[in-house]
């Protein structure tokens, strides 16, 4: 009977703990957040829905008339129309597998600037580039040390995020392709000395400015430099989480000092993207002039202009079979959102982003 | 009774290789997925980390090795 007793006891405790977590605890959206949204009106007009089977995951690439997108089947991409109604071609990436491993130790990544194919072999470090006919094979290995984020910003020329082992911590670089020349950053980035994790974002190229956009994930950081990798401005997304909840401390392994973060991270800036000087940008955070009901069932976007740095408004897009956007794109004024098991295809509204609106 | 000695060697012989085989390297990493649980640097074989802290299809950095060469794992 005692021990049944303390047995009782015992699954209160732990339920009352658990209430008591998640009373007090700092959970994203329990609390204010501090900022409000406003919404431009009719802000897309139309949309065409196709439902795959597959389970997708990034859009990779896209040209006037396709656009590719990766799915959960390691080195398959399904070419798909923009019109959404010319069927569907499976393609089996060339040379993916020589450099996949199951584990996804060696970070593969690919970018298609068709008719060019390029494999990122991250932790090779290497780019490969290839054709969907496999006709063309060049690669170049990079000097050592892994990257996580690349962007292509012009013919032959990549920026990437690199890991630079003189900071514990990861830097902007350019890198050349043709003549395998590497420009290593100065002063863009923030040193946290922990392996670039805390730091982790999103890198974009926009074709308007010809300038970089760095998104934080973790807070509302934005960082605009060009293509020499000279700073031009710092500013901020709509949500007011302007420093990391995460903390970096430093921990001995016997002689190994490392760095690493200490208290988990939110994630401020989920998915987002950047077109014709503007970041759309979906944020984790919800504002307070919006109710549970809402924020939960749309994929709100918040329009900045990279120029600026100002916020211009919001829009927003209903759940799919229960899924918020997974990754877009933006082009020839069309947002092209990827579900779990599906794609959209939504007009928008031609004038949307514009301050005279 | 012979017969069914070497089919038991030739399976304990198969069972020590796949053992070898499949034994993986402990190293340091640094660790970072809020949802699962405290970050840090620890010991772990190369699968703990895909499944232990690097589950879902976000592509968050998640984890790197510390020890050289450097390797950094991203969520697909």
């Amino acid at each position: 009977m005692r021990r049944y007793l303390s047995l009782l006891i015992l699954t209160l405790l732990a339920f009352f703990t658990i209430l008591t977590v998640f009373y007090f605890g700092d959970l994203p959206n329990k609390h204010k957040n501090g900022f409000k949204r406003n919404y431009f009106p009719a802000a897309w007009s139309k949309d065409r829905h196709l439902a795959l089977r597959d389970g997708l995951s990034g859009i990779i690439g896209s040209t006037r008339s396709n656009i590719y997108v990766t799915t959960s089947a390691p080195g398959e991409i399904l070419e798909i129309g923009r019109d959404l109604t010319s069927p569907v071609k499976r393609i089996k990436l060339p040379y993916f597998e020589k450099f996949y491993d199951s584990l996804d130790l060696n970070s593969l990544s690919v970018i298609i600037d068709s008719p060019a194919i390029y494999l990122f072999a991250e932790n090779k470090p290497a780019i490969l580039k290839t054709s969907f006919d496999s006709s063309v094979f060049e690669i170049r290995i990079l000097p050592p040390g892994p990257f996580t984020r690349e962007v292509l910003a012009g013919k032959d020329c990549f920026i990437l995020r690199k890991f630079e082992l003189t900071v514990t911590d990861q830097i902007f670089v350019r890198y050349n392709f043709s003549t395998g020349l590497l420009k290593k950053e100065e002063k863009i980035s923030e040193i946290a000395g922990d392996g670039g994790i805390i730091s982790d974002g999103q890198l974009y190229f926009d074709d308007e400015t010809k300038k970089l956009l760095y998104v934080y994930f973790y807070k509302n950081l934005l960082l605009s430099f060009d293509t020499s990798l000279n700073f031009v401005k710092k500013f901020s997304s709509i949500d007011t989480i302007s420093s990391f909840k995460m903390r970096t401390g430093v921990v001995k392994n016997g002689g190994t000092r490392a760095y690493t973060n200490v208290t988990p991270a939110n994630l401020v800036n989920k998915v987002n993207f950047v077109h014709d000087g503007l970041l759309f940008n979906m944020s984790a955070l919800k504002a307070d002039n919006e109710t549970d009901v809402f924020f939960y069932n749309n994929s709100i976007l918040d329009i900045i202009d990279i120029k600026s740095g100002q916020y211009l408004g919001s829009i927003y897009f209903p759940v799919i079979d229960g899924s918020k956007l997974l990754k877009f794109i933006i082009s020839e004024n069309r947002l092209i959102g990827l579900y779990r098991n599906s794609i959209v295809v939504y007009e928008m509204s031609p004038n949307l982003g514009r301050k005279d609106q | 009774m012979k017969k069914l000695l070497s089919v038991a060697v030739i399976a304990a012989l198969f069972a020590v290789g796949s053992a070898f085989t499949a034994k993986e390297d402990v190293l340091w990493w640094s660790v970072n997925n809020p949802r699962v649980g405290t970050p840090g640097i620890f010991q772990l074989t190369m699968s703990q980390v895909k499944q232990l802290y690097c589950p879902g299809v976000d592509n968050l950095e998640c984890a790197y090795l510390i020890s050289n060469p450097i390797q950094i794992v991203k969520k697909p």
